[in-house]
């Protein structure tokens, strides 16, 4: 009986500790996703005294609506990442960054309404959740309302939506921003790669879709100077390859065509596309 | 003896249980969401929240596309005295601004190019508040 008062004596302090130890955190730390530390002088000049920053950097199904739902893509199953790949993420940050590729998956999926495959990715988007421990954002009740509302593009798209905010606010409230950061980061990458592999690679063909392709160097600009700001060591499996996307971007020097849309040589852009496609494949075969 | 470990034990509980139940500015971020809905925007994804003071200013980067109309949901609980709210650009011109200290901000927005903003907002100051007291500020955006 005393070993066990003393187990219990042990146990209160060690509850007390952890309670008390969450709540400075958050206080000491950020409230939510993206916002970094104002301590740093740089930052500081740069906000103007704002006593917190957020990036809002784009999500999958903002990605992948942006990118896709335009009049020279199509669908094409073969460039989705296998949902059977989903049982070779065994790292954290393996399937953090795979939860965003399998969520600009089924957004693209749920763009051209293929039912089926839609249902596939969430299934697989619910695993990996699960593993993550973000146990409410995927939950049975969610997938049933997926079925539910099969044929309903748009009540699918603000499912997503609904299922990526559910996430959000568990990553917020369990101050677990950097696997937050990283969902977003895979689900761009694979918006940009499905991009790029149904453009073709011509910069003469699909001259919309390769536009939006180049317009998508903002939300690279913004994610850029996240990765320098948010230091987090899991960002670093992929901070020098965007660092380096970034550059190709720069490097590129768009025209605008007579109808407004963005333009660049052919040689930029096969560099763009190699890039894009090296860093796709890294993150698709991280275990 | 016995008692007193029987009531440290219903005091973590108590802490624990008022620890999960306290409402986060999640939940008050999901009215504003409410509202992109309601008016057949698609929330981006991300709630983008802070407890703040009077006199505290936070800012929101996004990226911003001509091909698409927004909606910027800004607002604030009713502890505080109001928020005043500026869009601007990445050299810092406004683009947007609602100067009126309200606890509720809307702006519809069609960007004429693409370009990153800044959304900067500012809890008011108020003598007839007290200062010591904090609410959530919630910025939401939903596109179309």
């Amino acid at each position: 009986m005393k070993n066990f008062l003393i187990l219990l004596t042990l146990t209160a302090i060690i509850g007390f500790s952890s309670v008390f130890s969450s709540c400075k955190n958050k206080n000491d730390q950020t409230d939510t996703l993206g916002i970094v530390d104002t301590d740093s002088i740089d930052v500081q000049e740069k906000i103007e005294q704002a006593k917190e920053i957020f990036y809002s950097l784009p999500a999958p199904h903002e990605v992948a609506t942006f990118l896709m739902l335009n009049d020279d893509a199509f669908f094409a199953e073969d460039i989705l990442n296998p949902v059977s790949n989903s049982s070779n993420y065994n790292t954290e940050a393996a399937k953090s960054f795979n939860l965003g590729v399998f969520s600009a998956d089924l957004s693209y999926a749920s763009l051209y309404d293929q039912n089926q495959i839609v249902i596939n990715y969430m299934a697989a988007s619910k695993k990996l959740a699960e593993q993550l421990g973000i146990l409410d954002a995927f939950s049975q009740q969610t997938i049933e309302r997926l079925e539910q509302n099969i044929n309903n593009r748009d009540e699918i798209m603000r499912i997503i939506s609904e299922t990526f905010m559910d996430s959000d606010a568990f990553l917020q409230e369990n101050d677990r921003q950097d696997v937050g950061a990283l969902i977003l980061i895979g689900g761009w990458v694979e918006g940009i790669y499905l991009a790029v592999q149904v453009s073709g690679g011509d910069v003469n063909e699909n001259t919309q879709l390769v536009s939006s392709i180049l317009e998508q160097q903002l939300s690279l600009e913004l994610m850029v100077q996240f990765l320098k700001d948010f230091q987090s060591q899991k960002l670093d499996i992929v901070s020098d390859d965007l660092i380096q996307l970034y550059d190709i971007y720069n490097q590129i020097e768009t025209s605008v065509t007579d109808d407004g849309y963005l333009r660049c040589t052919q040689d930029e852009f096969d560099n763009l596309c190699e890039a894009v496609k090296l860093l796709r494949n890294k993150i698709v075969n991280l275990s | 003896m016995k008692k007193i470990y029987i009531l440290l034990v219903f005091i973590i509980v108590s802490t624990i249980s008022f620890s999960q139940s306290n409402p986060s500015c999640v939940d008050f971020s999901q009215l504003s969401v409410d509202m992109l809905n309601s008016n057949d925007f698609l929330p981006d994804g991300k709630f983008n929240s802070a407890r703040l003071a009077q006199g505290d200013k936070i800012e929101m980067y996004k990226p911003f596309y001509k091909s698409r109309t927004y909606m910027i949901v800004v607002s604030c609980e009713e502890t505080l005295p109001g928020v005043i709210v500026e869009v601007k650009d990445m050299a810092r011109n406004v683009v947007l601004s609602s100067y009126d200290p309200n606890v509720v901000h809307e702006f519809v927005y069609t960007p004429d190019k693409n370009q990153n903003l800044i959304i900067s907002v500012e809890v008011q100051k108020s003598p007839d508040m007290p200062a010591s007291d904090k609410g959530c500020v919630s910025v939401v955006v939903g596109f179309k």
